[in-house]
């Protein structure tokens, strides 16, 4: 199926970015779906919407579903979410208790996306990319992060790995870059001689002041990939 | 409650009424350094009892040179109420000394107006942001201080201290792949 999930974080993002009007757009050039699970939508829309602060933050995302820009993925295996969710938070022990360090919705995302057979997932959660994705540096991580050694079952990390790790992963700064890319963000440019670097330097550091999991370092990268090609 | 639970309460107690007990220009720090221990802690057992405590102390820590002398010494009393319940395992008293102590907060809070937003949602926020600096996810630490993603991610966007984060993909690899996945060259 072509189709993308989108996390909560990601969309988090754009919308305290002020960049939010970038979806549809990127929708209309992908030219499939955009999905996001019940667990994300509670997140995004139903929570925020009994706190005043984030009241129309959750608006600017329910506007996204009344458009059809998002479309809630309601087919969830709930058993076989609760089933990595059990691995992946149990793989990790400090002081002998065990870590409980992702949520069910988090891991709902994936198990949705792998299920849809979509071709992606934008995420910003850095704790559950690296999970995917490596791991193995999870354990260090936590052992850097508590200062005491951290146990760790192997084979349920690997397992999760091969059950969760061929999913490509995105996140909301190369959704600004793919925004970038197409000329959406043209309007914006400075009328200097440095004008694009200016632009591109200013929507990848929004989205970062704004949530995105990005480090400076990647944005220096980004800036000089964007820039570049 | 858990033994290791209760064992980790009434060292914060005790550490709390100690630091209290004698009013002087340290009782900042030494709130905020308990008030870091204790996140450790919460991270490790993820146990509302010890979050509570923690969020106190931590709140604590940002009101405790504004604290009127009488709000003051019901503060401490009412520390070594709930630390004698516990130790006694008498539980119904020592929730209420819990509650007690957070209107007490609450009240000088009011008093002194100290953060335009209620000092308790923003010790969550901080504590909740300590806990994805831990390692834990954004919504993990979110859901364990009882706050929405929207507050941390609002939060961890501002602050450089979480910048310090592990990427396993270069993030060039990454945009190359988005602009693929999107037909944009």
């Amino acid at each position: 199926m072509k189709a993308l999930f989108f996390d909560t974080g990601p969309i988090i993002t754009l919308v305290m970015s002020r960049m939010i009007w970038i979806l549809p757009e990127l929708k209309k050039k992908y030219g499939g779906k955009f999905y996001i699970t019940p667990s994300v939508k509670r997140e995004l829309i139903t929570r925020p919407m009994d706190i005043k602060r984030f009241q129309f933050e959750a608006l600017q995302a329910l506007k996204l579903i009344k458009d059809g820009v998002l479309e809630v993925y309601e087919d969830v295996p709930q058993k076989e979410v609760a089933r990595l969710h059990t691995i992946a938070n149990s793989s990790f022990k400090i002081d002998n208790q065990t870590m409980e360090v992702v949520q069910s919705g988090e891991i709902e995302s994936v198990v949705c996306a792998l299920k849809a057979g979509a071709e992606a997932m934008v995420m910003d959660e850095r704790t559950m990319r690296l999970f995917i994705e490596n791991n193995k540096e999870m354990k260090a991580l936590l052992e850097r992060r508590f200062n005491k050694p951290v146990s760790f079952d192997a084979e349920k990390m690997k397992q999760f790995s091969n059950e969760l790790g061929s999913i490509k992963i995105i996140r909301s700064v190369e959704l600004v870059g793919v925004a970038y890319k197409m000329g959406l963000l043209d309007s914006y440019i400075p009328a200097q001689k440095n004008g694009r670097e200016i632009l591109v330097e200013a929507a990848l550091w929004n989205a970062k002041f704004n949530g995105a999991a990005v480090t400076e370092h990647e944005v220096e990268e980004i800036k000089d990939f964007l820039l570049k090609k | 409650m858990e033994e290791a639970i209760k064992k980790e309460i009434l060292y914060d107690l005790s550490q709390a009424i100690t630091i209290l007990e004698k009013r002087d220009k340290n009782d900042v720090d030494q709130l905020r350094t308990l008030s870091d221990h204790g996140i450790e802690d919460v991270a490790v057992h993820k146990n509302l009892d010890l979050i509570s405590v923690t969020v106190l102390i931590y709140s604590l820590y940002k009101i405790v040179n504004s604290i009127p002398d009488k709000d003051y010494q019901a503060l401490i009393r009412e520390l070594q109420n709930a630390k004698g319940s516990l130790e006694k395992n008498q539980l119904g008293k020592y929730n209420n000394s819990i509650k007690t102590l957070f209107q007490l907060v609450k009240k000088c809070n009011a008093k002194v107006k100290v953060h335009l937003q209620d000092v308790m949602d923003a010790a969550k926020i901080k504590k909740g942001a300590a806990l994805f600096g831990k390692g834990l996810s954004i919504g993990q630490a979110a859901g364990l201080m009882g706050l929405s993603n929207w507050d941390l991610q609002a939060y961890a966007g501002k602050t450089t201290t979480l910048d310090q984060h592990e990427e396993s993909i270069p993030a060039a690899k990454r945009v190359s792949t988005a602009l693929k996945i999107f037909g944009v060259s």
